[in-house]
């Protein structure tokens, strides 16, 4: 397989910068299922919607001015949706206006957003500190906020942002995080943008809020496609990211098939899809995989 | 492997606590947290309401004087009293240990209520079961971590054992139990016994119809006897999702009917499901259709 570092990738003609306006809601997800197969597939094991189902907030992208929801991940990359929040995309030297609205009428607790990666004054930095921040980082029920970003040329690449409001933790807990994917100036987008955010949600480990294949993300691909893996963890656990049957060079030139992730790191990598078939992709702590962070990639021949 | 068939852990029960729930509204609600009201009795003009409420030890019950008058709580036996409440005020007792607590308003003796304090508790179930399929019964017990609760049921014939759990670490218990017919339920800790709780159990059927040319495909369903509002779920059979998959959800209408349309590349088994709200414990399953192109 040829495999490209994300940075290494061919010149493409320059994009002007951009303002780009995301708008994004907290929203009610009464009934997130975990396992909406209700099945751990490759243990035969069965589970139960009092296991799986519970009541959360999620992160909803919304189309201009509130029109109405849409998806949170882009076209044909996951059959996920509403964990983890809208892919916030933008280029280098772009600005960011996402307006954020708190609708959370199942708990009515405040909640925004904090975006790690990028440039923003205090008033958008989206965390509640008592006395000290403003409404920024604590979005009553009802409210809405802006918060003004710019990718600046250290931003390249994917960040997380998450919740970081008074009720931070069970926000995270049940979800209420994303990423933003920032390309260089003159980078190229990939054909395809796989979104992998590894969190422990109540006794499982899952991956975009799902947990045990099948019901976590089935990515898809063609051979001759550039495919990129944002891979995000949150939570208070380190994970390794697994593919089987690839492999992608590191920016000390050696290849490897697993990587590291902790607490709100990031990485993204790519490669030229050369190899059809199902595979599986997972954190390869064995405790995790076994409590449901796994799932398949299929890649279909020209 | 298996540990993970434990019920939820703590974290989501914290999610799952909306604050000063009714006590058996909340079934994750931890009572030993906070004293935060489990319960909350409103003062009319010339009653309480709930006039007789079950509580668990430990729990807080607020009164709040919703009346234009003048009103005041008082045990029967003087071991606590609220003084005067004017429109608005509200007075709040934790009670600690099991008892039967009558309590009346000293301006007003005719007004009457009562409290139950127990050391278990059974939810009343929020919606009907279904014959030969799982239902989840929530409770919450004063008790320590660990401590055996059996589920007993009497649908006439006097309480037999139904179902055995735990209570976990934050209070509270479920288990699963297979109703066959409408019956009464009990959670029972030693020689401690919970209030009866009534589970209703109907039978409902489920019928569905599919049509389309190509790749355009409707799907309709309805379930007798009718059931306004009640999720179901269109789910297809995909290899990728190593089993039945939720593609798309409807509430029954005023008919106890549902239609789905979809678009399809390929053909596929479906099926339809009435579920509880939680849209995912099934109540009712339709036969199996084959959809989308030949």
């Amino acid at each position: 397989m040829a495999v490209t570092g994300a940075a290494a990738s061919a010149a493409a003609p320059t994009a002007s910068a951009a303002v780009r306006e995301y708008w994004v809601a907290g929203v009610p997800a009464p009934t997130w299922n975990m396992a909406p197969n209700q099945r751990d597939a490759i243990h035969g094991t069965v589970l139960t919607p009092s296991q799986t189902v519970f009541p959360t907030i999620v992160y909803r992208r919304y189309t201009r001015r509130w029109g109405h929801p849409i998806r949170n991940s882009p076209a044909r990359s996951s059959n996920q949706d509403l964990i983890p929040g809208p892919l916030l995309r933008a280029r280098v030297g772009d600005r960011l206006l996402v307006h954020f609205k708190n609708l959370d009428t199942l708990y009515n607790r405040p909640h925004s957003m904090h975006f790690h990666g990028v440039h923003y004054k205090p008033s958008s930095d989206g965390a509640f500190v008592p006395g000290v921040s403003g409404r920024d980082g604590d979005v009553k029920p009802g409210q809405t906020w802006t918060y003004r970003l710019t990718a600046g040329s250290d931003s390249a690449g994917v960040w997380p942002y998450h919740d970081h409001s008074p009720s931070m933790e069970e926000s995270i807990a049940g979800g209420m995080y994303g990423m933003l994917s920032i390309l260089g100036r003159d980078e190229p987008r990939p054909d395809r943008e796989f979104e992998v955010i590894f969190a422990p949600m109540g006794d499982f480990q899952t991956i975009d809020g799902r947990a045990f294949v099948g019901n976590t993300p089935v990515f898809t691909s063609i051979v001759g496609q550039t495919v990129q893996w944002d891979v995000m963890a949150m939570g208070s656990e380190h994970h390794t990211f697994h593919v089987h049957g690839h492999r992608w060079v590191t920016p000390d030139g050696s290849a490897v098939d697993t990587k590291t992730v902790g607490p709100a790191e990031t990485f993204a990598i790519r490669w030229k899809e050369e190899d059809p078939g199902t595979w599986l992709y997972h954190c390869h702590v064995e405790t995790h995989m076994m409590a449901g962070m796994i799932g398949t990639y299929h890649v279909r021949r020209r | 492997m298996r540990r993970i068939a434990l019920a939820l852990g703590a974290t989501l029960a914290a999610l799952a606590a909306p604050a000063a729930a009714p006590a058996m509204d909340d079934h994750m609600h931890d009572p030993m947290a906070s004293d935060a009201p489990a319960a909350g009795v409103s003062i009319l003009v010339g009653s309480y309401t709930p006039a007789h409420i079950d509580v668990l030890a430990g729990d807080t019950v607020r009164w709040t004087n919703d009346s234009v008058r003048t009103h005041s709580v008082s045990a029967d036996d003087s071991g606590w009293a609220s003084g005067r409440l004017v429109a608005t005020d509200s007075f709040s007792h934790r009670f600690d240990a099991p008892a039967s607590v009558p309590y009346y308003c000293t301006l007003h003796p005719f007004m009457r209520g009562e409290v139950d304090v127990h050391r278990v508790l059974l939810r009343p179930p929020a919606e009907p079961g279904a014959p030969g399929r799982s239902y989840v019964l929530h409770g919450r017990a004063a008790l320590p971590a660990g401590t055996a609760v059996s589920i007993e049921a009497d649908s006439g014939s006097g309480f037999q054992p139904a179902g055995t759990t735990t209570v976990e670490s934050d209070g509270s218990f479920t288990s699963d139990v297979l109703p066959s017919t409408t019956a009464s339920y009990r959670a029972v800790a030693g020689d401690d016994s919970s209030p009866a709780v009534q589970l209703l159990v109907l039978d409902r059927k489920l019928a569905v119809t599919g049509s389309g040319r190509g790749r355009a495909m409707k799907v309709s369903a309805r379930v007798a006897p009718a059931t306004h509002g009640a999720p179901v779920v269109l789910q297809l059979k995909l290899p990728q999702h190593f089993g039945w998959w939720p593609v798309a959800r409807a509430k029954l209408d005023h008919h106890s009917l549902a239609r789905f349309s979809l678009r399809l590349a390929h053909r596929y088994p479906a099926r339809v499901v009435l579920t509880l709200r939680d849209g995912a414990t099934p109540l009712a399953v339709s036969r199996t259709l084959h959809v989308g192109p030949r």
